[in-house]
């Protein structure tokens, strides 16, 4: 049977979790998964500095077993950050949930590895990510329930961003399944 | 290699249908059309960005008299 895998977003304490393929999720300052909140929107600094959003943290989750393995599992863009003028994302796998936190309304908590500590490594520009070479994401199943490291990312602004919803970019996991 | 002749027993017809089954998995294996299949999952992303405490700064200029 061909297996059933689906994207989650998760967030809170619990955590909750929430099915995200083939839609939007914002990633605004507060940790609730929506395809279009306006109560907490990023801060566009007005100095030097760099606001962020709360971390958007998603992991795969298979409904229906493959009849052998899901293996191979990589996560890309598609290279290009179109979101604008002074707007970055960053991401790196982690094999462990850790909830967002930071100041709804202003800005998340940087996504390091000193904050983030089951990040494999530091976080980088997640356009680096593309179809011809992907972040290998550890892990593979043979049953049903979640799999794999998640793939936890975060958006960056600085000043000569400009205010209002950016574009919806794309993000893809691919995995084989036998 | 299948035997071409036509099976005269029950027995020849189950041997004759295991080696069939079994030349069919061999080639399976071989095109690969058994081993695996590349799925794409997509989800976007975008967010909301604002800025408080705007200030326009006006300049007003003194009357000419």
């Amino acid at each position: 049977m061909v297996a059933t895998v689906i994207i989650l977003r998760k967030t809170g304490s619990g955590p909750t979790t929430s099915n995200i393929t083939s839609i939007n999720t914002r990633a605004n300052t507060t940790d609730i998964h929506s395809t279009a909140d306006t109560t907490a929107p990023i801060q566009i600094p007005t100095d030097t500095s760099t606001k962020r959003s709360f971390w958007v943290v998603t992991r795969l989750q298979c409904t229906v077993a493959p009849a052998s393995l899901i293996d191979n599992i990589e996560w890309y863009t598609d290279g290009a950050n179109s979101f604008g003028t002074g707007v970055a994302c960053i991401g790196q796998q982690g094999t462990s949930y850790t909830q967002a936190t930071g100041t709804t309304g202003d800005t998340g908590l940087a996504l390091t590895t000193g904050n983030y500590t089951s990040l494999t490594t530091d976080p980088v520009n997640v356009f680096t990510f593309t179809s011809a070479a992907p972040r290998t994401i550890t892990g593979s199943t043979s049953g049903t329930g979640e799999f794999g490291n998640s793939f936890v990312y975060q958006i960056t602004v600085t000043s000569d961003a400009s205010p209002g919803a950016t574009t919806q970019e794309t993000w893809t996991w691919r995995f084989d399944e036998t | 290699m299948v035997k071409k002749e036509t099976p005269q027993t029950p027995g020849e017809r189950e041997d004759l249908s295991a080696q069939i089954n079994t030349l069919f998995q061999t080639r399976k294996e071989a095109i690969g059309a058994y081993k695996s299949a590349v799925q794409n999952l997509i989800n976007s992303v975008n967010t909301l960005f604002k800025i408080d405490d705007n200030i326009l700064n006006l300049v007003i200029k003194p009357k000419k008299e």
